[in-house]
């Protein structure tokens, strides 16, 4: 017995396991994806039990990705939410966390005020932003228009300026809900939600770093924004590689946002779209699972190229 | 994975009855709505008189479908009882996933509303029990109307709804001229939208059950509904259902609402008028029908006494029980199911729209006609149906906010519907 064999045996239960865990899920989808299987059927009873006699090959793939509605638009409209997403947290998250670096009074407050966003659930961020504040009626958005609205009628009533303000049209709120702005709803509010993360991030690895360096730049005259762009933006590159990582793994699986903002009018993508397949057929949905996980994957192995490069500098 | 798990919770299950002896217990998935919230009181009668012990699930309404559709699917066993709708309760019969009902002479099954009943069938079996039921109707401010000089009648016809919208409309004082579901779903903005088709004599399908989506009547239809929601409607419809619409009507945001009747009994503004939903001269009408109804999962190890208590919580017997009860009273009773109900001057003096209701359930017909091919009036009680109708009902949320052309949406409707009928083997 080498050395090497007792170790490598105490582990394979651990390793099986493991296996299993992940292997009997994927398994199942797979073969589902290549079956017929509806939860009810009254036309084709027999396509209601999973069953190899139900075998159909690539069908499902061609139903999903050639006949059935929204597959494209699904991966576009994903592609457009978390690119949006992406882009706006880090700028974001950049100009936040070199703001609060300095120590002003009260800083401490701030920070947790800043952060308090990403401690609050998907769903109940949805629910607040879409009722509470996007809504063109009764949300802060409706009001904010009305009183708008209303100001201005006042004014026309001016001696000089009115000429000038009865020229202006009246304002119509914008519904966040429609087609056309519901994909900018969800990127509103996940990009709130993760902004403080991409600052959490930032924050801390900005305090490591270099104060002499930057010392010897205001000497030899630097301004702020060369010391930014040459000093703390390559100090940042491995932070920022993170944040887009994590980010991107994570909003590829948003749902509850989407349910919540516009039940996917204008705006889905791969995990809703297979929500609304495993309404009934189970085998489309699986199809649509397998392709999302190899989609994921492609995406997984450029992240994991690009953060592995910056780790190597 | 799943028979795994079910042999499990049945093993434990066994176990747990043989320990328990005799006494008897009952597993209920219900739907949160006001009326199943307050029979969990008043059952309480109920296991005092025959030691049965209930337990109750309460979910939200899209929770429960999917809860009870895998559990029933895949013969999961979780539930003695189940809610469903009118949708569900002929497909699953037909599937057999739920058991025939047949109850005694007591019940008086004749004393049920026909329409009620008929829809609750297959083959004139019945196979759920309705709890209450519903229809829809119009629901508008008389003082509004009156002081614009219009009137709203029974049936009107869809111009003098328009027209009279037009009157009402006052943005600036902020008070819109109608207010009507349009946020996507099959149960929501489908649900008035179908009964606007209907009405302009339109259907889902065809005889060979093609849809027929980019039908004229179809078209005359949503072009209607996009012109009226679009121009006299509150900003953001394509947001809006029963729910959002409440809230903007008890604001005193809204001139008219076409919805369920069950609104009327939420509504807490003054003077509100009620008229039979309008019509385009079909048969078929404009007004919905929906109840939400009890039955039993086929092979419940309980189902005689889930049968017995389904019995007593769909019976005469039950309606007095809420009105009496301490908590609840005549205003509280589950309407919508029952002749006899409408009988008592007790409920007709707490429920102002009562005769409205009743005469709006009646004139729904939700059989398959040479109209309609399918079961259903503001849906088809086919399997498929859930899937085409939120594809469909987006594309109409996207026609009402402009993104596309009304015939776009259509096409793009039909396509995605043709789809989905011939994926599922009907042709």
């Amino acid at each position: 017995m080498s050395k090497r064999t007792l170790p490598r045996l105490l582990q394979t239960p651990a390793v099986l396991l493991l296996l299993m865990w992940m292997l009997v899920p994927l398994g199942m989808t797979l073969y589902f994806s290549f079956i017929r299987y509806v939860l009810n059927s009254l036309r084709r009873p027999e396509w209601t039990t999973p069953s190899l006699s139900n075998w159909r090959g690539f069908g499902n793939y061609e139903y999903v990705l050639f006949k059935a509605k929204d597959f494209w638009f699904a991966v576009q409209n994903s592609v457009l939410i978390v690119g949006s997403v992406i882009i706006l947290t880090v700028v974001l998250g950049l100009a936040i966390a070199v703001l609060i670096n300095r120590s002003f009074p009260g800083r401490g407050i701030v920070r947790v005020l800043l952060i308090s966003p990403f401690f609050v659930m998907p769903a109940v961020n949805a629910v607040l932003w879409i009722n509470m504040i996007l809504d063109p009626v009764l949300g802060l958005n409706g009001l904010a228009v009305a009183g708008l609205n209303e100001m201005i009628a006042g004014l026309k009533s001016f001696p000089v300026l009115g000429g000038f303000f009865s020229l202006w049209p009246e304002i119509e709120p914008i519904s966040f809900r429609a087609t056309q702005t519901s994909a900018i709803a969800v990127i509103i509010m996940v990009t709130w939600q993760w902004t403080p993360f991409a600052v959490l991030i930032f924050m801390t690895s900005l305090q490591s770093e270099d104060q002499q360096q930057k010392e010897a730049a205001i000497l030899d005259g630097a301004n702020a924004w060369s010391m930014f762009r040459n000093l703390t933006l390559p100090h940042l590159g491995r932070p920022i590689a993170i944040v887009v990582m994590i980010q991107a793994i994570f909003h590829l699986s948003l749902y509850a946002e989407i349910e919540i903002v516009s039940r996917g009018n204008g705006n889905k993508n791969l995990p809703y779209l297979i929500g609304e397949f495993a309404t009934n057929n189970i085998g489309a949905a699986s199809a649509t699972g397998i392709i999302a996980v190899i989609l994921a994957n492609i995406v997984a192995i450029f992240l994991l190229r690009m953060v592995g490069k910056s780790l190597m500098d | 994975m799943n028979k795994l798990k079910t042999t499990f919770l049945g093993l434990s299950m066994c176990a747990a009855s043989a320990l328990t002896a005799h006494a008897q217990e009952l597993t209920i998935a219900i739907v949160n709505n006001g009326h199943m919230i307050n029979m969990q009181k008043v059952a309480e009668a109920y296991t005092a008189d025959t030691g049965v012990k209930l337990n109750w699930v309460s979910l939200e309404e899209g929770v429960l479908r999917e809860q009870v559709t895998s559990d029933t699917a895949t013969g999961g066993g979780q539930y003695d009882i189940i809610n469903i709708g009118m949708q569900e309760a002929p497909i699953w019969g037909a599937a057999g996933w739920i058991e025939p009902l047949e109850f005694g002479a007591e019940y008086d099954i004749d004393d049920m509303l026909p329409a009620i009943r008929n829809g609750l069938s297959h083959e004139g079996t019945l196979y759920a029990a309705p709890f209450y039921g519903e229809s829809s109707m119009v629901m508008y401010r008389k003082d509004l109307t009156d002081a614009a000089g219009v009137s709203i009648a029974d049936n009107d016809s869809w111009d003098n709804i328009k027209a009279a919208a037009m009157a009402i409309h006052n943005p600036d004082a902020g008070v819109y001229g109608a207010c009507l579901r349009g946020k996507p779903g099959w149960g929501d903005n489908m649900a008035f939208i179908t009964t606007v088709v209907n009405s302009f004599g339109g259907a889902w399908f065809d005889k060979d059950m093609r849809p027929t989506i980019d039908s004229d009547e179809w078209r005359a239809a949503i072009n209607f509904y996009v012109d009226l929601l679009g121009n006299y409607g509150p900003p953001g419809s394509e947001g809006n259902s029963f729910n959002e619409i409440l809230a903007l009507y008890n604001e005193g945001k809204c001139g008219m609402w076409i919805d369920a009747t069950i609104a009327a009994s939420f509504l807490e503004v003054d003077g509100v008028a009620y008229a039979q939903s309008p019509n385009a001269g079909n048969p078929v009408g404009a007004n919905w029908l929906w109840a939400w109804a009890m039955a039993v999962p086929a092979g419940s190890p309980n189902s005689d006494e889930a049968k017995k208590f389904i019995e007593w919580a769909t019976s005469k017997d039950y309606i007095k029980a809420v009105a009496m009860h301490p908590e609840f009273g005549w205003g509280s009773v589950p309407t919508g199911t029952r002749a006899s109900t409408y009988a008592y001057p007790e409920f007709k003096a707490a429920a102002a729209f009562a005769g409205a209701e009743m005469a709006a359930i009646e004139s729904a017909a939700p059989e398959a006609t040479d109209l309609k091919p399918y079961v259903g009036v503001q849906f088809a009680a086919i399997p498929e149906f859930p899937e085409v109708g939120s594809a469909v009902a987006q594309e109409m949320a996207a026609a009402l906010s402009g993104a596309k052309s009304v015939d776009d949406a259509l096409a793009a409707s039909q396509a995605a519907a043709d789809a989905i009928m011939s994926e599922a083997g009907y042709y």
